[in-house]
């Protein structure tokens, strides 16, 4: 039976209303529980998701008019600003749920946080060097945000490969909030690089891949939903053996971030041998002239 | 329950980056869903910024 695209385009409508209220009620969610105070940049990403879209949308109207063409300039600064902005929130959520991830295990957290900051910082350059520059001045903004959130994308998928392969040895329990938020961010990132990987390929299939990406979003903020609705797994205190990998790995850690007492480091000599004789003779010959004096 | 949620979420790691190799040349207009402006048309060509040529024909301006 074939759908009329009257129908298909109602039902995308229908999805993207659904969507933008399961953004409200995770948002929401997240407030009622508090979980700002622990995830705080996930906060403001849900704050700016959910106050954006209403603008964008305004503006957006306001250019269709036919007196409104000054209100594209508006949307288009908007948008960029808002896509750059979610990008750099994304990437400081990911360093909170790397944190979160690691907080039983102090002295791993400290030196990972470290090594953490110069894999994004890395991951960072990469992209940037890698972004071929089709426009100049504000024009190469799409550019540089396009650049950046693919490489916030990658970089959600790492995390949440890394928490699913080291979640025995952190002993991070599933129903943990920073598993939950890496597992919906994945979802979304992978879904994404699918569905712009799948379109020029299958120009034919577009409305039905449409469908399923936005149901697979739908899904991914269900995930969210869940995880704020249902109350978290308390964390018990970490047991584990004395002579365990993770454990000797995690006092090392530790010693290496403690400042503890200043000690001199010996300097290597920068003088010569004959400068020291020199010094000695001159001492020598220092004492020698005081003894004489006190005999006269 | 543990592992298949672990291997519903690898699914979708390895997925994406199978993905991410297939999709380098073809992201450079797709919007991405993780920022606060997905579902909105996308503006490419904006102030000083002519429309890039569209082979795809997905452009509304």
């Amino acid at each position: 039976m074939a759908i009329s695209p009257m129908t298909s385009q109602l039902a995308m409508s229908a999805l993207s209303v659904t969507e933008f209220s399961l953004w409200a009620l995770i948002g929401l969610l997240f407030w009622n529980r508090k979980l700002y105070r622990r995830f705080p940049f996930m906060g403001a990403y849900l704050g700016l998701r959910v106050a954006s879209m209403p603008m964008l949308l305004a503006a957006l109207y306001m250019s269709s008019q036919p007196w409104g063409h000054a209100y594209y300039k508006l949307y288009f600064y908007a948008y960029w600003a808002v896509y750059l902005t979610s990008a750099v929130l994304l990437l400081l959520v990911s360093v909170e749920i790397f944190r979160s991830a690691l907080s039983a295990l102090p002295g791993l957290m400290k030196i990972g946080i470290v090594i953490f900051r110069w894999a994004i910082l890395v991951s960072v350059v990469l992209t940037f060097s890698s972004i071929s520059f089709v426009h100049h001045g504000i024009a190469a903004v799409p550019d540089v945000a396009i650049g950046l959130m693919r490489s916030v994308s990658v970089l959600e998928l790492c995390l949440l490969a890394f928490l699913c392969l080291s979640m025995n040895a952190l002993r991070l329990s599933i129903r943990d909030m920073a598993f939950g938020i890496a597992l919906g961010f994945g979802v979304m990132s992978a879904n994404d690089f699918v569905f712009a990987a799948l379109i020029p390929r299958t120009p034919s299939m577009t409305a039905n891949l449409q469908f399923i990406y936005e149901a697979m979003i739908l899904v991914s903020l269900a995930i969210w939903v869940s995880y704020c609705a249902f109350p978290e797994a308390a964390r018990k205190p970490l047991m584990m053996p004395a002579n365990s990998t993770i454990y000797r790995w995690n006092e090392i850690a530790s010693a290496l971030g403690h400042t503890g007492t200043q000690i001199a480091v010996q300097q290597p000599a920068n003088s010569f041998f004959l400068t020291d004789v020199e010094k000695v003779v001159e001492k020598v010959l220092t004492r020698n002239l005081k003894g004489r004096e006190s005999e006269s | 329950m543990k592992f298949v949620i672990r291997a519903f979420a690898l699914t979708f790691v390895l997925a994406g980056a199978a993905a991410v190799s297939l999709s380098s040349a073809t992201t450079s207009t797709a919007a991405n869903h993780l920022s606060a402006t997905a579902g909105l048309p996308v503006p490419i060509c904006g102030p000083n910024a002519p429309c890039p040529p569209d082979p795809w024909g997905t452009h509304a301006r």
